[in-house]
């Protein structure tokens, strides 16, 4: 432990090779290897003194990432020349030519058709700043709704998707939460030690129609008619009405996949998966 | 007793250097200019008694040259005569002095020389002028201090000495004197790089660095990275860390325990260091604990010493100005439709009531001029007032509900944000250079008509603060185009005319809310300008940046009225004091300080933060300070005692605001984690024993009780909140730039 610390702080220098590579690009061709040396140490001194400053801008402008911008800063603050010629993107911008006993370097610029230029159409327009308000906390209480995370933390709506028979149902909280405690003691420490004030999970009880239209779906996705497998794939593929039916389908066809795995019946499966496909459309993600 | 000698002499240097300082005649407050600038000066560190004869006269040649080459040969001559000296000896010596530093130039050692002698200012006055020009420590004098020195290859050995002697103590002495090694350990270090010894000072990093506590890694990469004595000169980090001394609280017992062991070893070395480099703050009494040395230490300096925490400082409150409220008509019938005009009445008498008592520790009402309330202060005021009687009592079990404004679509380039104290408007600084308004209220902004429209307006009209306004350019937001850098630090003046913005480019920009275009720009930082706040009564504003001062503006002064300087780096975010006559500033050197406006002096450091400091809180009643870091720690101070009264650990990031809400029941925090989080301010504050005992000693028992005193947590989706604003209700407002991946 206390080597691995010590080998990070350990100061690292650039290659003498690649000082001699610097040197060559820049036309000085023999360096000595004490020069190469020296030269190296310092320059990657003044790299991490410049990434050090950097540091502070990336802190104050909120990131998390360290931007070419806040190396321009930093080399402002340095009084260093900042670096220009970014925007090229090749190596030398020039060309070469000669003829006629001339040898001439030369700015490669194509003829442009004005034309095209006009005609094609301007490019979208970056999306401006706007303002969203919404609520993150009603009474000390975080309201469930698309803008805030989901009200559940990650592992246990992983444990619940992975194992949706152990989830824990609203009817069985006592079991379930000896279950969970067995399981995955972390997860339920965590959220005991940040004190989570969640909305408790509310049942969600579908209407009557609604259990009747899961009813009808489920048993065409399954069922021997193509043309009402057909329609009913269309109708959860493009209702709009469905979020709050998502997850008992979700449930179902998990179910039913496990279930139909294990009995090797193929067809089954393959309608199941036909209507995950259509359940995924582009509507409503 | 490094302690006792030093104390007075660091006095009398103060006492000379003040004056010089900033005799700019724009003060406009009563009381003396801007002090205090150079009270962390290094030249007070520079040896000034006991010095043997030989170095007296080096200091005249050095005297002598600096004359010359500033052609003042009536002045040489005179000198020459009354020293006594000879022209053959002046060079003799000259040779002599050069030759002390092993490898130095001659040009690089008189140099020296000469700022050493600007602070001996009794031997030639007559170039005092010309010398304090420049106040900037220089580096070479700051150096110097460390050619003397001793067989680098036995360093080592000096060092583990030291340790295995610490490690063998007792127990209770043990912590106490483990805090030596670090402060050794960079000495030692910096010695080694600078006397040339550049393996010797990488075996010995490497043997020792594993060592260190671990809140001094970032401060060991920078070191690491220092191995040659061309680094040394022009890197702040060392002359920060060689012009403060470091301070160190030992108790008696443990101090007498390692000078007997320094004094039988005979080891020099390390006495040396600790004479010259450390500050020692003795105290009487049981030796501190592990944790209680652990929660004060971390800052670049060591911890504050004690006696700079005794000043007095006001922190009561200002008396609120007498305000006849109007019985306004309009909303006494709506009241009385609602049937209780009765219960208003009663609770307008009691806040006129609490509002006239003089609280014994706030400053005198005048003691910083303080702009005179216009009319439309006072019809604020009123509203204040009423929106107050409507304010929700927040506690443990009244939470607070919390408004998230999103900006979306700022490609991470949101870098500060500020609400009005009334909550309408809201402006955030970006880093491409713009500030951008918005209108949270259903009223749109509008710019006020150009002039030639404004004359065919009459002026005796009742309505002409609304005819003014130029209809057509209503809009929800608006872009104040005129930095040329990310802008760092947005404030709204309390009337809601102006608004602040600092900015990369080094200058505070002044813009007018009702014309929206940039009225002042205030240069001077120079450097980047990273917080800039209002006054809470308007008119000054103060302003910290990359120059490691803080700067006190007025609006109508280009020129800063006060210079804040002590920092050992960058200061990071400042806060007026609700009462106005304190301004409280973060830095990169992991301190909060609290400035006096009045004199400008430093009246507290708080040390005990393990990282920079980035936000910064005043509780609404002005007694207690909370500050929070990029370490994830918020931790709280009672201003007048100078103590640090809890740490509240849970966040995982940097802590880019601090929040108490209007009655100080609750303190809110956002972080760069996502997450919001409330904490008991009260149950926090009153938890706190402080008895005579911690207060003259200024040693904590910290509870550990974060998770007690959280009150919740609430995550954004992927939205580092930036900024806090408890409403006049105390509805919380918490803003911040989504991250889209």
């Amino acid at each position: 432990m206390a080597e691995e610390r010590r080998q990070k702080l350990c100061s690292v220098i650039l290659p003498t090779e690649s000082m001699k590579a610097m040197a060559e690009s820049v036309g000085v061709g023999s360096l000595q290897e004490d020069s190469c040396l020296a030269l190296s140490e310092e320059v990657s001194y003044r790299i991490k003194e410049i990434a050090q400053d950097a540091l502070k801008f990336m802190h104050h402008g909120k990131r998390r990432k360290l931007t070419t911008g806040d190396i321009d800063h930093a080399l402002k603050i340095k009084n260093v020349e900042p670096l220009y010629g970014f925007q090229s993107q090749e190596f030398i911008p020039f060309r070469f030519a000669s003829g006629g006993g001339r040898e001439l370097h030369f700015y490669e610029e194509k003829e442009v058709d004005l034309s095209d230029i006009i005609n094609t159409p301007l490019p979208r327009v970056p999306l401006d700043v706007t303002l969203k308000a919404h609520w993150l906390s009603i009474d000390g209480v975080q309201p469930a709704i698309p803008e805030n995370p989901p009200p559940v933390p990650k592992e246990q709506q992983k444990t619940d998707s992975t194992e949706p028979l152990k989830a824990v149902k609203p009817g069985q909280e006592e079991e379930g939460s000896i279950q969970t405690k067995g399981q995955g003691a972390s997860s339920a420490e965590v959220k005991g030690k940040e004190k989570m004030r969640m909305k408790p999970r509310s049942t969600h009880e579908l209407s009557v129609e609604q259990q009747l239209y899961y009813k009808e779906i489920t048993e065409a996705c399954v069922g021997s008619c193509e043309a009402k497998r057909a329609e009913a794939l269309q109708s959860i593929a493009t209702d709009p009405g469905l979020y709050q039916m998502l997850p008992r389908f979700s449930t179902f066809i998990s179910e039913g996949v496990s279930t139909f795995m294990n009995y090797i019946y193929l067809l089954m499966l393959l309608f199941l998966l036909a209507s995950v496909t259509w359940l995924l459309q582009p509507v409503r993600v | 007793m490094a302690a006792v000698q030093d104390g007075p002499m660091e006095l009398d240097a103060e006492k000379e250097t003040k004056p010089e300082i900033l005799s700019d005649g724009t003060s406009n407050l009563s009381g003396n200019t801007a002090s205090g600038t150079l009270s962390s000066s290094p030249l007070t560190a520079a040896p000034a008694g006991g010095a043997p004869k030989m170095e007296d006269q080096q200091t005249l040649i050095a005297v002598l040259q600096f004359l010359k080459r500033n052609k003042l040969t009536d002045s040489v001559e005179i000198l020459r005569r009354e020293a006594g000296l000879g022209e053959d000896q002046e060079d003799s010596l000259a040779t002599d002095g050069s030759g002390g530093g092993k490898g130095d130039g001659d040009g690089g050692d008189a140099h020296s020389l000469l700022s050493r002698v600007s602070i001996t200012s009794a031997v030639a006055p007559q170039n005092m002028p010309v010398k304090r020009a420049d106040d900037q420590p220089d580096v070479s004098v700051v150096l110097s201090a460390y050619s003397q020195q001793g067989d680098p290859s036995l360093y080592q050995v000096y060092y583990s000495g030291l340790k295995n002697f610490i490690e063998s103590v007792l127990d209770c002495h043990r912590a106490e004197l483990s805090q030596l090694f670090y402060p050794l350990f960079v000495h030692m270090y910096l010695e080694l790089v600078y006397n040339n010894h550049e393996n010797e000072a990488k075996a010995f990093f490497e043997k020792f660095s594993g060592d260190q506590e671990c809140y001094y890694q970032d401060d060991l990469r920078v070191l690491c990275g220092l191995t040659k004595k061309e680094h040394l000169k022009g890197n702040e980090a060392l002359l920060d860390f060689r012009t403060s001394r470091f301070v160190l609280r030992i108790s008696r017992d443990s101090y007498q325990l390692l000078k007997r062991h320094l004094q039988e070893r005979h080891n020099n070395q390390i006495w040396n260091i600790i004479q010259e480099h450390l500050y020692i703050d003795i105290f009487d009494g049981m030796p501190r604990s592990k944790s209680q040395i652990d929660s004060m230490s971390g800052s670049l300096a060591g911890e504050a010493r004690r006696e700079v925490n005794k000043a007095k400082v006001f922190y009561g409150l200002l008396k609120e100005p007498e305000i006849e409220v109007p019985l306004d008509d309009e909303d006494e019938e709506a009241e009385n439709e609602e049937g209780k005009p009765k219960k208003k009445k009663t609770k307008k008498d009691s806040l006129g009531s609490k509002s006239k008592k003089q609280d014994p520790n706030a400053p005198q009402q005048n003691r910083i001029p303080l702009p005179e309330l216009k009319d439309s202060d006072k019809l604020d005021k009123i509203m204040y007032m009423k929106e107050s009687t409507k304010r929700i009592r927040l506690g443990p079990e009244n939470l607070p509900s919390i408004c998230f404004y999103t900006f979306l679509n700022a490609y991470q380039g949101l870098t500060a944000v500020d609400f009005t104290d009334d909550s309408s408007l809201l402006a955030g600084g970006f880093a491409d250079s713009t500030v951008r308004v918005w209108s949270v209220t259903p009223k749109k902004l509008r710019k006020v008509k150009s002039a030639a429209d404004l004359n065919m307006i009459d002026k005796e009209s009742d309505d002409v603060l609304e005819r003014i306004m130029d209809e057509k350019t209503a809009s929800e937001s608006k872009i104040l185009y005129g930095h040329s850098g990310p802008v760092y630090g947005v404030s709204f003046s309390p009337d809601r005319n102006y608004l602040l913005s600092s900015s990369e480019d080094g200058t505070v920009r002044l813009w007018s809310l009702l014309t929206f275009t940039c009225l002042v720009g205030y240069k001077g930082h120079n450097y980047p300008v990273w917080d800039t706040q209002f006054s809470p009564f308007g008119y000054y504003f103060v302003s910290g940046g990359h120059d490691r001062v803080a700067r006190l503006w007025a609006t109508d002064h280009y020129q800063p009225l006060r210079i804040f300087a002590g920092h050992l780096a960058d200061v990071t975010c400042t806060r007026f004091h609700p009462n106005s006559n304190y301004v409280a500033t973060g830095s990169t050197d992991r301190t909060v300080r609290l400035w006096d406006v009045l004199n400008g002096n430093c009246v507290r450091i708080f040390t005990g933060h393990k990282g920079p400091v980035h936000s910064l809180a005043f509780s609404p009643n002005g007694k207690f300070l909370a500050s929070g870091s990029t370490d994830g720690r918020v931790l709280l101070w009672d201003i007048g005692h100078g103590l640090m009264i809890g740490e509240l650990k849970g966040h995982t990031d940097t802590i880019y605001a601090l929040k108490f809400s209007r009655d100080g029941e609750i303190l809110a925090s956002g972080s760069m984690d996502n997450t919001v989080r409330l904490w008991d301010s009260m149950k926090a504050f009153d938890e706190v024993e402080t008895d005579d005992f911690t207060a003259t000693t200024g040693h904590i028992h910290l509870p550990d009780n974060s998770q007690e005193l959280l009150l919740g947590t609430y995550h954004s989706k992927s939205t580092p909140v930036t900024h806090l604003h408890f409403t006049r209700r105390n509805l919380l407002l918490a803003a911040g730039g989504y991250n889209s991946q």
